[in-house]
């Protein structure tokens, strides 16, 4: 800076956020970019171990009576393979890229909790292990990720299976609940002065639409899980006809949950779509406010249409009618959507560089995925290929479309701004390539395998059905993708040295993350930005003035881990938050929690009570200091 | 830059980001009350006779009295939060020990009549006990958690020092009080209905 006041300011800056690296930072920090990225790559590793399980499916399927894994196993895969990517990839992995993002993309220095982000990630972590321990005392969950009753009670499953799926999404459900608080509160409270709610960025919207389903649909989840385990446990009788329980009660449960979730993993990839499609367009998003509404509308939407998922249950023909219209109405705001992206793009001049390659290969793949998902609200069609591969081929469109190719835009998109480099374009358009095709060669021949009759979840298949060829087909697929992810990997690490320096805005990008430096300082922006527009980063009359602010030591902050509270609807400004810096309790407290749910699993109430016990403590420490202190 | 954007430090005229958090769990919470009431409903519709045969209906006495005075306690709740954001900790920290009195008493009582039902049946008979059992004791779990945070607010006032940090804590903890006392009539109503 050129002036005397500016650099003192940034020197306060330095020395109040700055924080040593050591195991001791590592284990404490509350920085929501670490914790950012640490989601990101946690979810990422998660990611492979799922794809490893589909891998070796696809392999098992290739040919017909493949020997490769047996039926329990096979169970166990795909059973593994839909929890970890629902539960432990693409919403941590959307969950990652918020963290990192929103604070800078609303102009805050960190999130409205920066110490319950810490817990949230340290429970994620913790239940992912949770989770995949199971394979360990070889009882993975081996009912399907949605673990339907009478199969998953007891009597049916009497090993630790199930108990593993219930206490483990229970103890998710911990991080992911304080996870969605504090977006809620950051986005609706800590937004930079001037960013009235009309002006929050789409890629906020779709967090906040994440978050809000999160809140209103995870109980549901976890009332199901808890009724099950006391059925299962203490021989409580919620699911099992002859005691007065009900299966379908499950089913109910789980799918009021289940549904809005396709939401909490599609919107904000939604949000990223409609992040990276006015920055490659090269102009503003045409219909913002509309695109802004119609992320909300599906997530309330969304919480009218579980019983399409029980089309097969029989149910009375007058629900099957509403929940069918109901299916239905979801096509006008994603219609919506997909057409503001795609006047986006036309008024535009878009420039195809990698990020916006998955973008096209997003809105191609969903589109297919979309028209399918309509056939499945008419429900004769669905009654006929339920439980077939045609819904494998479906859902894969929409979630691997809907959600894998926006996470692989973003990771292209935002390399430059977590690490300061470049991705190598040229590796990256091979990788799109590879795994564009890889993925159509993987699940296009899913719906003739599911029109022709194959049940999906059986571990092998007979060699006179003529299913071999289709199978085949589908197997190089998967490997084929399989390579175009680890093109993506290549470069990943291979540009953190190799890349060339991006400087803070490489895309020439309309939102505020880019107005800081890449990566970001600890501090984030040193004078909050004042926003005036829908893109602030394109007003660059406003972003000479933050400088000019900072000169004058204006907006900057330095009486602490400080940042600004405004109004929730129009962004003007109320309060100075301080928030904590370094603390050992999210960690120490997620420990204890681990410590219960381990012995709960084991059926140990004394050593259960004991982490019931420390985890209430932990609660206590973590309330001793007050922020500042 | 012609606009001056100092800011007004001592002036807080939002709520707490603590209260949003705060009201963020107590959504996910009556959520999860939400899905067991609507599967104590969604059982009994299923099921011709409830409570069933040879099980008697449930008293309603005694746990409508209980929870009146659960709900009063919303009262001085109310006062500790006012008082606390006025800066008067030692009225607040009274208000907080009425609150955490007329809880106790509720939940003793509960716990009494729980504990007796249980001894007499169990839940493991049939799923019209096993509903009951649940949300009795997922409510007996909410208030006792809210007698822990209140006890340790307490415990910080009694060194007669109130920050804003701590009055916002109380503010937050008033909201979480008066949630947890229109759970109890959600569950009491639920769990009489039989017998009304």
């Amino acid at each position: 800076m050129s002036t005397v006041v500016g650099r003192e300011e940034l020197e306060r800056l330095e020395l109040l956020w700055a924080e040593r690296s050591g195991l001791k930072t590592f284990l404490t920090t509350c920085d929501h970019k670490k914790i950012g990225t640490r989601y990101l790559v946690t979810s990422f590793v998660f990611f492979v171990a799922g794809g490893v399980a589909a891998l070796t499916m696809r392999t098992q399927l290739a040919t017909a009576n493949g020997g490769i894994v047996g039926p329990k196993v096979y169970n166990e895969l795909f059973s593994m393979h839909g929890v970890t990517m629902i539960f432990f990839f693409v919403t941590p992995m959307l969950n990652g890229f918020g963290n990192y993002m929103v604070p800078l993309q609303i102009g805050a220095r960190d999130m409205a909790f920066p110490r319950m982000n810490a817990l949230s990630y340290w429970i994620f972590l913790a239940s992912g292990l949770f989770m995949y321990s199971s394979f360990l005392v070889g009882a993975a969950p081996d009912d399907g990720w949605f673990n339907y009753t009478p199969l998953a009670e007891h009597a049916f499953t009497p090993g630790r299976n199930i108990d593993f799926y219930n206490l483990g999404l229970l103890f998710l459900t911990v991080s992911s609940t304080v996870g969605a608080t504090n977006f809620l509160v950051t986005i609706f409270k800590l937004r930079a002065p001037g960013m009235s709610l009309n002006r929050i960025p789409l890629f906020c919207w779709g967090i906040a639409a994440q978050s809000f389903s999160l809140i209103f649909a995870l109980p549901a989840l976890s009332a199901a899980n808890i009724f099950l385990e006391l059925e299962r446990r203490f021989g409580f009788h919620f699911f099992d006809r002859a005691n007065g329980g009900d299966a379908l009660l499950w089913q109910h449960l789980f799918w009021i949950f289940g549904h809005p979730d396709v939401y909490i993993i599609f919107l904000p990839a939604v949000g990223i779509v409609s992040t990276i499609v006015p920055v490659f367009a090269r102009r503003s998003m045409i219909a913002h406010d509309w695109l802004a509404l119609a992320t909300m509308a599906t997530a309330f939407i969304g919480f009218g249409v579980w019983v399409h998922h029980m089309f097969a249950t029989g149910l009375s023909n007058v629900t099957y009618a509403f929940y069918s219209a109901a299916s239905m109405v979801i096509v006008i705001p994603s219609g919506v959507q997909i057409f503001g992206w795609l006047a986006t793009l036309l008024k535009g001049r878009p420039v195809i560089r990698s990020p916006l390659l998955y973008i096209l290969g997003f809105v191609v793949t969903f589109v297919i995925g979309g028209v399918t998902g309509v056939m499945f609200a008419a429900i004769p069609f669905d009654q006929q290929v339920t439980d077939t591969y045609f819904v494998v081929a479906h859902f894969h469109y929409v979630l691997f479309g809907g959600a894998v190719f926006p996470i692989f835009a973003a990771i292209h998109y935002w390399y430059p701004k977590l690490t300061g480099r470049m991705l190598d374009e040229r590796l990256a358009t091979w990788s799109f390539w590879t795994f564009f095709v890889g993925f159509n060669l993987t699940f296009f021949p899913m719906h003739v395998l599911g029109l022709l009759g194959e049940p999906r979840r059986v571990y092998t298949y007979h060699s006179g059905f003529g299913w071999g060829i289709w199978n085949l087909i589908s197997t190089i697929g998967a490997f084929t993708l399989a390579a175009g992810i680890l093109g993506t990997v290549v470069n990943v690490v291979r540009s953190r040295r190799a890349g060339a320096v991006a400087g803070p805005d490489p895309w020439g990008a309309n939102t505020l993350e880019w107005a800081t430096s890449s990566p970001p300082p600890e501090y984030n922006f040193p004078s909050i930005p004042v926003v005036r527009s829908v893109d602030p980063n394109w007003d660059v009359e406003d972003r000479r003035d933050d400088i000019r602010r900072l000169e004058h030591a204006e907006l900057t902050l330095t009486g602490g881990h400080e940042t600004i509270g405004t109004d929730w609807l129009d962004g003007n400004i109320e309060e100075v938050h301080e928030g904590p810096a370094e603390s050992p309790w999210p960690l120490l407290l997620a420990l204890a929690l681990s410590w219960f749910f381990l012995a709960f699993l084991a059926g140990h109430w004394v050593l259960a009570g004991i982490g019931a016990a420390l985890t209430a403590a932990a609660v206590g420490g973590w309330q001793l200091k007050e922020p500042g202190e | 830059m012609s606009e001056q954007l100092s800011v007004p430090v001592a002036l807080q005229r939002g709520r707490p980001l603590g209260w949003w958090g705060m009201l963020m769990l107590v959504a996910t919470e009556a959520v999860l009350f939400g899905s067991m009431i609507a599967s104590y409903f969604y059982l009994r519709f299923r099921t011709p006779q409830w409570p069933p045969v040879g099980v008697p209906e449930p008293k309603v006495l005694y746990p409508v009295l209980l929870t009146v005075v659960l709900v009063l306690s919303s009262l001085p709740a109310a006062v500790a939060s006012r008082s606390a954001r006025r800066g008067r900790p030692g009225q607040a920290a009274w208000g907080l020990v009425a609150t955490l009195a007329l809880a106790s008493v509720y939940a003793a009582g509960t716990s009494v009549l729980v504990v007796r039902a249980w001894h007499h049946a169990g839940a493991q008979r049939d799923a019209y006990d096993s509903l009951f059992f649940t949300l009795q004791g997922a409510h007996v779990a909410h208030v006792a958690v809210g007698v822990l945070i209140n006890l340790f607010l307490v415990g910080k006032l009694s060194r007669g020092r109130l920050t804003r940090y701590r009055a916002n804590g109380i503010w937050a903890m008033s909201l979480y009080w008066h949630f947890v006392n229109v759970l109890a009539v959600g569950v009491l109503l639920t769990t009489i209905s039989p017998a009304l």
